[in-house]
């Protein structure tokens, strides 16, 4: 059997396949029987089922044949700019769906990421295609929508999915895979990942591909490798005024360990506000931490903004150290 | 002695005697300045125009020191405004205002030097070539101009009231020689075919090949043409004189002149002086100041780019320029100047690229965004394919992975993966 990613392999090809999400899922199977459905728009975390939710849909709808050519999927972050996707969306749209279902359906993930003006542009598109095509826009967080397009769509809020959901999941994909898997191990998965299924089922292959026995510690192991944990030696030597021994860490970190700047700053965050400083310095280092997060998310380069914060952790560290010695 | 200390300034020559190369330049300065002498100027100032390193500046300084004027310089290029250029030229005269010191007192002790005129740029500094006008019409001293090239169209208006001397670059020859000197006051032992070798790099320019027989000599008492042509066009040797020009320079306008000059451009400067920022500041707020001046020429190097608006360049200069003004950096000895080990800069974004990539590939077959298939794909298929060759390879061929792909996740185990994809 060919490998390939599990989150595919196990991805749900027909509503009746969904896992929980029984909020949503009643609802899209009545508009699968009246074979109409409105603009719709899922909101939701990761791994909450909004993409497979749809795909499952269309599958359903037009069937394993049609579905590719009546169904199109777009990224709005990968897009550059409402331009392309309004092109994407005109040459998607105008002509007429095949088949006895009317219309297409345009699945728009990561509709949040849009710029205000570009959603106002979408709105018009959509307006302008609706009778031949019906848009599902993803997001996760519907606040992010404008106005105007929330009115014009069916919303869904997706939830995220309940331990026993998950855990009934897992061990669904770890007996088709014939894995040996403690209780313990099963465990460990839901702890670290939420309510993620995706992010489950990705821990699952990966423990699974380094070990024969999915247990407590072999989960574990794996999500000491997939998160940057260094991070926290590395701020503990900027605190303590080793700055060049901090950045080496640093470096180790984005170019051995491969590790996005944002990952490191979401360590480094959930080490000061759990670390025993006290809470006024807390303030100060989540402030600059922030900041090297603004400034990395504004497209600036990752190892000179994340050395500037390790400087000022220094700068600051030595501010305690006084404040101490007084 | 102290490697603060630039030989290129050590080395200037002080006197027009000492003076290499361009000597019809020279005669025809010093025949307009005997008849400014004579009260009968051709034109009332001079520009002297020619590539960097042709020893423009370094002729009037010598020129002052010779006839004993005293000599008031300015750099253009660090005043932008009208006011900001009469200012200068006033606090050079002592507090007198410009109308009785400058223009009607009979000073003829003095000269002017405008450094750079073609370093004003756009339109915002109208005011500063008119000020610079203002200044030749009613100085009653010569007036010395520099510039790159002095057909640049922004410096129309300034030609007319000019004589104008152009420097060639220096024969090469002269630098050996030039070089030599240095050598000898240094108590290096250079061969002939090493100090050739430098010149010949430098392409006549003296200051970069001053700089770089200082960069190649640190640390060591002999220089053999072999180290030099291992090492001449060799980026570390670059780097290392752009950065030592850069943490020595003594104003704002020479650290830019630094960064821009410079021949590893600016954005590998950038990462290098980030590289050697804790070896220069051991204090540190001076280390957190630097690092937010940088932190902040970094940022504008991406508005730059990214808007395509390269005319926000000269923030990301003038950012960066403003980290060897610092107090307390530096150290007097060889060692600690610098990062021993310049790391080989760009791996992160050559790394970045590739991941790129694989994101897409992943996100057409998972349903994600590029850049959320790096988030959330790639840490686990990074320890899938350092540990699992099997499944790795199966992995990549389901993706449509490249070969340089799989190098990347697998690190060490790709040989493995890459034996069994077929």
């Amino acid at each position: 059997m060919a490998e390939l990613m599990w989150t595919e392999k196990y991805r749900p090809r027909s509503l009746k396949d969904m896992v929980n999400q029984e909020h949503v899922v009643p609802r899209l199977k009545s508009m699968l029987k009246s074979r109409d459905i409105p603009h719709l728009l899922f909101a939701g975390p990761p791994g909450t089922g909004k993409t497979a939710a749809i795909l499952a849909f269309a599958h359903d709808l037009y069937g394993e044949e049609r579905y590719r050519e009546n169904c199109l999927e777009l990224n709005a972050s990968d897009s550059r700019g409402i331009d392309v996707i309004r092109t994407d969306v005109k040459n998607f749209a105008r002509t007429l769906s095949l088949g006895e279902v009317p219309f297409k359906i345009l699945i728009l993930d990561e509709a949040d990421s849009m710029t205000n003006d570009a959603q106002h542009a979408l709105r018009r598109t959509m307006e302008r295609f609706a009778r031949t095509c019906r848009f599902c826009l993803i997001c996760n967080y519907s606040s992010r929508i404008i106005q105007p397009i929330q009115s014009r769509c069916a919303l869904f809020r997706f939830p995220p999915l309940r331990r026993n959901d998950m855990a009934g999941r897992l061990r669904y994909v770890a007996n088709e895979e014939a894995l040996d898997v403690e209780e313990r191990g099963i465990e460990a998965i839901l702890e670290i990942t939420g309510g993620d299924l995706r992010e489950a089922i990705n821990t699952l292959q990966t423990a699974a591909a380094i070990g024969e026995k999915i247990t407590y510690d072999s989960v574990y192991n794996v999500v000491g490798r997939v998160k940057p944990t260094d991070a926290v030696d590395m701020v503990e030597l900027a605190l303590d005024g080793r700055f060049i021994q901090s950045r080496e860490k640093l470096s180790r970190l984005l170019i051995d360990g491969g590790f996005s700047g944002t990952d490191i700053l979401k360590q480094i965050h959930s080490f000061v506000l759990g670390s025993k400083l006290e809470e006024e310095w807390k303030v100060k280092l989540t402030e600059k931490i922030g900041e090297a997060d603004y400034r990395i998310v504004s497209g600036a380069d990752e190892e000179i903004q994340l050395s500037a914060l390790l400087a000022n952790f220094a700068l600051i560290g030595s501010e305690v150290g006084k404040g101490r010695d007084r | 002695m102290s490697a603060r200390v630039l030989w290129s300034e050590k080395y200037k020559p002080k006197m027009l005697k000492h003076i290499r190369g361009n000597q019809e330049a020279v005669r025809k300065i010093l025949n307009w300045l005997r008849g400014f002498e004579r009260g009968s100027p051709s034109k009332r100032a001079a520009m002297l125009w020619g590539p960097p390193g042709t020893g423009k500046t370094v002729v009037v300084e010598a020129i002052a020191n010779d006839y004993g004027y005293k000599l008031i310089e300015t750099n253009a290029s660090d005043f932008r405004t009208n006011e900001q250029i009469e200012r200068e030229i006033l606090r050079c005269l002592g507090h007198q205002t410009l109308d009785y010191g400058l223009y009607e007192s009979k000073v003829k002790d003095r000269i002017i030097l405008f450094d750079e005129v073609d370093g004003i740029s756009g339109m915002e500094d109208k005011g500063g070539i008119g000020a610079i006008i203002k200044v030749i019409g009613e100085a009653d001293c010569p007036v010395f101009l520099t510039a790159n090239d002095a057909w640049n169209p922004k410096l129309k208006m300034l030609r007319q009231h000019c004589i104008l001397v152009d420097f060639q670059r220096t024969e090469r020859s002269a630098i050996v020689s030039y070089l030599r000197e240095i050598c000898g006051a240094e108590e290096i032992e250079a061969s002939d075919d090493a100090l050739e070798s430098i010149v010949l790099n430098a392409d006549g320019d003296i200051r970069v090949a001053v700089n770089d027989l200082q960069a190649l000599t640190m640390g060591r008492r002999r220089l053999t043409g072999d180290d030099v042509s291992v090492y001449v066009r060799d980026e570390q040797v670059q780097t290392f004189s752009a950065l030592l020009r850069f943490f020595t320079a003594k104003t704002w306008a020479d650290a830019k002149k630094a960064i821009d000059e410079s021949t590893i451009g600016y954005e590998k400067m950038m990462l290098c002086i980030h590289e050697s920022l804790p070896h220069q500041f051991k204090d540190p707020e001076n280390l957190a100041t630097a690092y937010e001046l940088l932190s902040r020429a970094d940022i504008f190097l991406k508005r730059t780019k990214g808007s395509q608006a390269w005319k926000l360049l000269k923030y990301v200069f003038d950012l960066m320029a403003g980290i060897p003004l610092l107090s307390g950096h530096g150290h007097s000895s060889r060692g600690i100047l610098f990062s021993q080990k310049l790391k080989l800069m760009g791996r992160t974004r050559a790394r970045r690229r590739l991941e790129r990539e694989i994101g897409l590939l992943i996100g057409s077959k998972c349903h994600v965004s590029s850049t959320a298939a790096t988030r959330i794909y790639l840490p686990y298929l990074r320890v899938i394919f350092s540990r699992n060759a099997k499944v790795a390879a199966g992995l990549s061929e389901w993706f449509g992975m490249r070969k340089n792909m799989i190098q990347h996740l697998a690190g060490e185990n790709a040989g493995s993966v890459l034996s069994l994809v077929k």
